[in-house]
């Protein structure tokens, strides 16, 4: 099942490059108060989601799943890894928008309240990844990744608008992030958990499913 | 000679197709060839074997284990499926780490060796591949963690004869142990002909013709004569016929019974091909 985790991560890393690199423009941009925090908060959060969800394309083109299904892992290893490579992308994307977090307030020299809203949305893109994700892989699996589109479009519409809505109206209330901080500190937590019934879910579907 | 797959009865409706009944064994030190034409349910049959598809019936044993998502037959098989599984950006090497993680015998020495043998590049990625390098890496996949059995679903499918011959070669030698054996599909009747010992042959999702390639072979014969000639003979002997504006075959059931009741007819060796084409044109007239 390793091997399988590492393919993703081979494929992932021939993508993450630009991923990375969009990233560091839109973190220098909002570094530099051209964009608001909110907006490189939601970019990583996309970028959460468009990891696994282009694994499944490239698995599809590749016609990969019939092959990893007659792997020792089997289908179970197939689900699994997946899900695995979906926890691992959101703690990456943790830690690198909690470090970059941390480079916008020393760099704008935000202090007090600014510098722990700064960091507490630094938690919000892999919390949101593990809530979309948990929603989607279970229909990634069901329908593919052509036909799971519309409703990709539709969890990250709804998921964008409840990140960029929130930090708005937060703002436009005169409130923080500050005053979520108990929330927002156990959210990536209860993002976590969400996969598990969504894992169980989706190794059932694969299962069922004719390759 | 333990038989490494087992099939007996197998069915699996797809309402538009079905596969019906099946039986299948392959003993160990053997070469199957599971032949057919497009659509017949070879690849269906493969799947099966695989587990890749749920049956609807009927009973799928490979190396003594009956096929289920749980069971652990799949470390000893080698997978070839009709299409290289490998994603484009990867390159060969990376191809050996991801399965050396999926497979407990995985043997990196071996793979590298296959890439050397078959003179594939390790900087290459693989969708600068050809189709015959591609099957290449996919064979040396298949091999490289000393599996017991083969499965391999077209894997000459679309390549050159020196390639073809190559890979049949490589096959010949993995079933000189006598606990090793190969499931190959194929459309191309001429591989099966060098290489299978076995031979099951699928028309509608039906086994039709089962048996020793070389006693089928010696059993069937291609009989030309002309339309009077044919007029003349025991329908009941021919299998299927093709009739032209320059004369007439048939496909003779049992050559040597034929040549005893009609010595003045000539009967010719068949081809698998032959087996196949008459058969298909018998079930449709």
């Amino acid at each position: 099942m390793t091997g399988l985790v590492k393919k993703d991560l081979y494929l992932s890393l021939s993508m993450f490059k630009s991923y990375v690199a969009v990233a560091a423009v839109f973190a220098a941009l909002t570094a530099f108060g051209i964009y608001d925090i909110s907006f490189f908060v939601t970019y990583v959060s996309i970028m959460c989601i468009m990891i696994p969800v282009n694994l499944f394309a490239y698995d599809e083109q590749a016609r990969w799943d019939k092959y990893a299904a007659a792997l020792p892992s089997g289908r179970a290893g197939v689900v699994k890894a997946r899900y695995l490579l979906t926890i691992l992308v959101c703690a990456g994307s943790l830690v690198f928008s909690l470090l970059l977090q941390l480079i916008v307030a020393l760099v704008s020299g935000a202090q007090g309240q600014a510098r722990v809203d700064l960091l507490l949305s630094g938690l919000l893109p892999a919390a949101y990844g593990c809530f979309m994700n948990a929603i989607l892989l279970p229909l990634l699996f069901r329908f593919g990744s052509q036909k799971a589109r519309l409703y990709l479009i539709l969890v990250l519409g709804v998921g964008v608008g409840v990140i960029f809505g929130g930090l708005t109206g937060l703002k436009e209330m005169g409130l923080s992030l500050s005053a979520l901080r108990f929330p927002l500190f156990v959210l990536p937590v209860v993002g976590l958990l969400a996969l598990i019934p969504s894992y169980l879910f989706s190794k059932r579907i694969f299962f069922h499913r004719d390759l | 000679m333990a038989n490494l797959i087992e099939v007996r009865g197998l069915c699996k409706n797809y309402g538009d197709f079905c596969l019906d009944h099946v039986d299948l064994t392959l003993p160990g030190g053997t070469i199957l060839g599971l032949i057919g034409e497009n659509g017949a349910g070879k690849t269906t049959t493969i799947k099966a074997i695989l587990g890749l598809i749920h049956r609807d019936g009927g009973s799928v044993q490979v190396l003594g284990r009956e096929v289920t998502e749980g069971s652990d037959f799949r470390e000893d098989i080698g997978v070839v499926l009709d299409e290289s599984a490998f994603h484009d950006p990867l390159k060969a090497p990376q191809v050996g780490k991801i399965l050396a993680g999926a497979y407990r015998n995985w043997d990196a020495p071996l793979f590298d060796a296959y890439l050397d043998r078959f003179g594939l590049p390790r900087n290459k990625k693989i969708k600068e591949f050809s189709k015959g390098m591609k099957m290449k890496l996919s064979i040396a996949s298949a091999l490289a963690h000393h599996p017991r059995l083969l499965i391999l679903d077209e894997a000459t499918a679309g390549l050159d004869p020196v390639v073809r011959n190559e890979l049949l070669d490589e096959f010949l030698t993995f079933i000189q142990d006598e606990d090793h054996a190969i499931l190959l599909s194929s459309h191309i009747t001429s591989d099966l002909e060098k290489a299978a010992d076995y031979v099951t042959y699928l028309h509608r999702g039906r086994a039709v013709l089962q048996g020793a390639k070389d006693e089928l072979l010696d059993t069937y014969g291609r009989l030309v004569c002309s339309r009077a000639d044919l007029a003349a003979v025991d329908p009941a002997l021919l299998e299927g016929t093709r009739v032209s504006q320059f004369g007439c075959e048939a496909l003779v059931k049992d050559r040597q019974a034929f040549r005893r009741r009609y010595p003045e007819l000539t009967v010719d060796p068949v081809t698998l091909e032959d087996i196949m084409v008459f058969t298909v044109r018998g079930d449709e007239a």
